[in-house]
């Protein structure tokens, strides 16, 4: 790897470590009230100084564990120098920080509220509709995917025996192999597959459910209405950017093979680093002005309790699955962490992640094994 | 967008009356009172179970109930509207509800209910939520 491609890794990687502990470090102010790593406390117990403590070992272990992290990722990189170890550092981030967020998680289960959850509570007033934003970003995202794919496959024929299928950092070619279906067509399926999951990811956080406060219904129901447009339109922007990435990637590799360009135009680099300043910076906004699911704009209507979608301690395993078999809702709010996550127990929630993710990993594996 | 004068359904689910009995109470509680006067469009039943997390056939069952006691009107499209009460007396919907109302009289005094009481009781009612329910 050049000294190039090599720092710019470097660098992303600190970038990306970085932010998720600023993240982590937020993440108890920007909480929910009455939410503690995953565990409904209750309002009350939220803000007691057992629950401080809690939040002051988990900020005292961020900060250990992101400057652990950034050391063993740079003697990794410093090394090896190989790509396999920038998967390896990313799952040693990932499984790291999954074991702190576990540790608070225990913790907090002893400040659990015990006994029935809250009601739960419905207005019964007609909801706001479905907006059509979801509905364009999916046809854009598919328009752009089928574009890519279909330029590929008409070009297929035309293209010379071995393929560029790997560009470094500066957008040239660094690997080549020789021309299969996999080796041309592994990009823009990618492209199919994940701008398809994207947009529909987006349609699902539109519709997602409601978490409100009882009896402060109305303030808690506008802070979440507005965060989740937000987040709606902040996915719709990464949706696009994604897959107009993925579309450059696709038909810029053909040029480059059919010897039209000698590498990636210079707009499909700027694009990536659009993509990450955006998920970065506008995660970080998000976070800063909502809190999580709005919590920063609900004020004083944070004492009123939640009701049972995020206070009911029995749907929550481990805080971070939500299995409510009788509830039809497909995206859920977040418990921990910021966003929404699916309703493992309603099928069509889990037939649409494993689609997602089952046809990435079969594409993946097929390209593998043909190649 | 809600706002705080929408009327509202709290269901406990540790409770022994059933959740699509709690839902049918309150809806019924709102339309007497007239919080939900005729005319009303209700949300649609996935609307209120994945606010409640409960199970869609549920809200469908509080529904049904509510369309069979005439409180409502289910049609495909529009959902379900509340019902206003029919311009001229049904009489036999009376004489079935009179039979029922015998049966509860009935009841209530074996309760040890006194007849002032219950007089008491029925002014009240009529007098709180039953009055918009009688004159509109």
């Amino acid at each position: 790897m050049s000294g190039l491609g090599f720092f710019l890794i470097l660098l992303f990687e600190a970038l990306v470590i970085g932010s998720l502990m600023l993240l982590m470090l937020l993440y108890p102010p920007i909480a929910r009230r009455g939410l503690l790593f995953g565990v409904y406390v209750g309002e009350e117990r939220w803000d007691s100084p057992e629950a401080r403590r809690i939040v002051r070992g988990w900020q005292a272990a961020v900060v250990v564990w992101t400057l652990a992290s950034i050391g063993i990722v740079s003697a990794l990189f410093q090394v090896f120098r190989t790509p396999f170890f920038m998967g390896m550092a990313v799952l040693f981030v990932a499984v790291s920080g999954m074991g702190l967020y576990l540790w608070a998680y225990f913790r907090a289960r002893a400040l659990a509220v015990p006994g029935p959850p809250p009601p739960a509570v419905a207005a019964l007033a007609r909801s706001e509709g479905t907006p059509l934003l979801p509905f364009f970003i999916l046809a854009a995202c598919v328009l752009c995917a089928v574009f890519a794919f279909v330029y590929c496959a008409a070009r297929y024929s035309d293209l010379p025996a071995r393929v560029p299928t790997h560009f470094g950092p500066s957008g040239h070619p660094d690997a080549w192999r020789p021309k299969s279906f996999w080796t041309v067509m592994l990009m823009p399926l990618m492209t199919l597959i994940i701008g398809t999951g994207m947009g529909g990811v987006v349609y699902f956080t539109a519709t997602a459910k409601r978490a409100l406060r009882y009896p402060q219904l109305q303030v808690s129901a506008e802070a979440q209405l507005k965060f989740r447009r937000a987040v709606t339109r902040f996915l719709s922007a990464i949706s696009i950017v994604v897959t107009v990435m993925m579309t450059m990637i696709s038909v810029g590799s053909v040029r480059v093979g059919l010897g039209l360009a000698t590498n990636l135009s210079p707009w499909t680099m700027g694009i990536t680093v659009v993509l990450v300043v955006l998920a970065l910076g506008g995660t970080l906004w998000l976070a800063l002005h909502y809190g999580q699911g709005g919590a920063r704009l609900e004020r004083s209507a944070g004492n009123a309790p939640l009701t049972d979608g995020l206070a009911d301690n029995r749907n929550w395993v481990l805080g971070v699955f939500y299995v409510n078999r009788d509830d039809p809702s497909i995206f859920v709010e977040r418990r921990f962490g910021f966003g929404y996550t699916i309703n493992f127990g309603n099928w069509k929630a889990v037939a649409f992640l494993a689609a997602f993710i089952g046809l990435i990993l079969l594409v993946t594996v097929m390209a593998l094994i043909k190649n | 967008m809600v706002s705080q004068m929408v009327p509202i359904i709290v269901v406990d689910r540790d409770s022994d009356e059933p959740v699509y009995a709690q839902i049918a109470r309150q809806i019924r509680a709102h339309i007497l009172s007239g919080e939900l006067p005729p005319g009303t469009v209700l949300p649609g039943v996935r609307s209120i179970a994945s606010d409640l997390g409960v199970n869609l056939n549920t809200v469908a069952r509080a529904y049904r109930m509510l369309e069979d006691e005439r409180f409502i009107i289910i049609r495909d499209r529009a959902g379900a509207t509340v019902a206003a009460p029919p311009e001229h007396p049904d009489d036999a919907a009376i004489e079935q509800l009179s039979r029922e109302l015998e049966v509860l009289l009935a009841r209530l005094r074996q309760a040890g209910l006194t007849p002032e009481e219950l007089c008491r009781r029925i002014e009240h009612a009529l007098s709180d939520s039953g009055k918009n329910a009688f004159h509109g």
